[in-house]
């Protein structure tokens, strides 16, 4: 039933240069590059902050040719938001059919955010692809550690991080058992199945009601195995190593360079 | 003529109204056959016909499912699937989409409550009251009521109560000598119901014996991985011992092969 092509968002064990970097590295890489791409205002940083996520993409080229696939069908999605905004954005008018008047601010507008919207799935994905969702979870915990002392509950909040990344394949597979069952039952799940209630049903109670299962299952099974009973330590201590301190520095470097491209070349 | 047919995975076809087991160990593949002869998947080798002719290669642009509706599956778990507010709409469920008139499915999903064995007083009530067994047992009505020209059942009867796994081909009345049912199950003794049985190795079919004489070939199905009564269980360990067995028969025949090697034996 595993389909060859790595699915959004699931962990592919490799032996990459991304695979090797610590998982704080990554985690903090991904931060630093959404925060590229947002503060990109201007073509010139767009730029910088895309050829940041294609360095770091080739880290793990192994990966790109699968994860492309994954992301193509974001394509459609993504231009569609963009027509949209195009639409209704107010501003001077580029051209107009019938009532419709497409905007010169919406035009620039849509560019933007859908080149930022997609450098930010795809960095976020190759951070999941190529590291495990534990690991992601030790980060976010050294990462938000300081939350702690504000009483914060960290650990429990990581935990169910952690568990909903790895159960997002198991959803992907649950929803393909419903819609096969359903289908053997007659339902018609095609397009028009969206505008019948009854369809969705069918596809959506089920859904829920295997997941409200699961999560209790889980919730006794942990309880069961002293899950939150004394503090929790690490089987794999993580350690900087100079991969981590390289990373760091080109990440740094083409920060420096988007921010100063993006706050003082900015007309 | 066989109203279903695999071309693929050398060969498997079930005439109009008989009973057709697939016996295989777990793992062996009886899901994926299973949507295949369903067709919810299309083979990998050799293509399913319906009467002769495969439905999926009619298949016209931009549309989606112009799967045969008179071919249903009872997918494994099937309790897990009802969502419908009472048991009488989820049951209802299959004939409506088939667009049966009211009053028809209305005699469909009485008949098929009883056959499995429910009473009228279910039938206001939510599925998520019912235990686990009466909730398989709703979700098997709800493809009785479809009144299928072929049904296929994966392990229908896995995590059923003992008593309703001895019943189970009495739930299937309403379809008896009508639709064509392929039953696939890992249990032998549940496949010696049928008339006649296919052996699922490797995701190859190959016809085996029916009825009592499936047992005789107990080494066969030893070998596939087939859980087997009790009997050539312990024939099984006491060949493995150097007992020497006689390499078929049926379980009473072995019983007796058993104890009489068991005495020369011991008789010196």
């Amino acid at each position: 039933m595993l389909g060859s092509t790595p699915r959004f968002l699931s962990y592919q064990a490799g032996e990459s240069i991304l695979h090797r970097l610590d998982a704080r590295t990554k985690l903090l890489g991904t931060a630093v590059v959404v925060a590229d791409a947002l503060i990109a205002s201007i073509p010139a940083g767009m730029a910088v902050a895309y050829a940041l996520g294609l360095l770091i993409g080739l880290g793990a080229i192994h990966l790109l040719p699968a994860l492309w696939r994954t992301l193509r069908p974001l394509l459609v999605l993504i231009a569609l938001f963009g027509v949209l905004i195009v639409i209704i954005t107010p501003g001077h008018a580029l051209f107009r059919v019938g009532f419709i008047v497409a905007s010169r601010p919406g035009l620039d507008l849509a560019i933007q955010l859908g080149l930022q919207s997609f450098l930010i799935i795809y960095t976020s994905s190759l951070l999941t692809l190529t590291t495990p969702p534990l690991a992601i979870a030790g980060a976010l915990d050294w990462t938000l550690g300081f939350l702690r002392h504000l009483r914060f509950p960290v650990q429990d909040v990581i935990a169910m991080v952690a568990i909903g990344l790895t159960f997002v394949p198991l959803l992907i597979e649950e929803t393909r058992k419903v819609i096969v069952a359903q289908r053997a039952r007659g339902a018609d799940l095609g397009m028009n199945a969206m505008l019948d209630e009854n369809a969705m049903a069918a596809l959506l109670i089920p859904l829920l009601l295997a997941n409200l299962r699961r999560g209790e299952e889980l919730a006794e099974s942990m309880d069961a195995r002293l899950y939150g009973v004394g503090e929790r330590t690490s089987l794999h201590e993580r350690h900087f190593r100079r991969d981590d301190l390289l990373a760091a520095t080109v990440l740094a470097v083409f920060t420096a360079a988007d921010v100063a491209i993006s706050f003082w070349l900015h007309p | 003529m066989p109203i279903l047919e695999h071309t693929g995975r050398q060969g498997l076809d079930v005439g109009p109204g008989e009973i057709v087991s697939v016996l295989g160990a777990p793992g062996s593949g009886k899901t994926e056959l299973a949507l295949e002869l369903a067709f919810l998947k299309v083979p990998s080798h050799g293509e399913v016909l319906l009467r002769g002719i495969n439905p999926l290669a009619q298949r016209r642009f931009f549309q989606l499912s112009s799967r045969p509706h008179d071919v249903t599956l009872l997918v494994q778990n099937a309790e897990d699937q009802l969502f419908a507010r009472t048991v009488y709409d989820d049951v209802a469920f299959g004939p409506r989409h088939l667009g049966v008139a009211e009053d028809e499915v209305e005699r469909r999903v009485i008949a098929a409550l009883e056959a499995v064995g429910l009473g009228v007083g279910v039938r206001a009530r939510s599925p998520f009251a019912l235990s686990g067994g009466e909730r398989r047992r709703v979700a098997l009505a709800g493809v009785l009521a479809m009144e299928p020209v072929v049904l296929v059942l994966d392990e229908p009867t896995a995590n059923l109560d003992p008593q309703a796994r001895n019943e189970f081909l009495r739930f299937l009345a309403p379809l008896r000598g009508k639709s064509a049912i392929v039953w696939l199950t890992d249990s032998a003794r549940e496949a010696t119901l049928a008339d006649r049985i296919y052996l699922l190795q490797n995701g190859m079919l190959q016809p085996v014996p029916a009825r009592e004489a499936l047992l005789t070939d107990w080494r066969r199905l030893a070998e596939a991985g087939i859980e087997l009564p009790a009997v050539f269980q312990l024939a099984r360990a006491l060949d493995e011992r150097g007992l020497i067995l006689p390499p078929e028969g049926t379980p009473e025949a072995m019983r007796q092969a058993i104890i009489n090697a068991w005495c020369e034996s011991h008789a010196g």
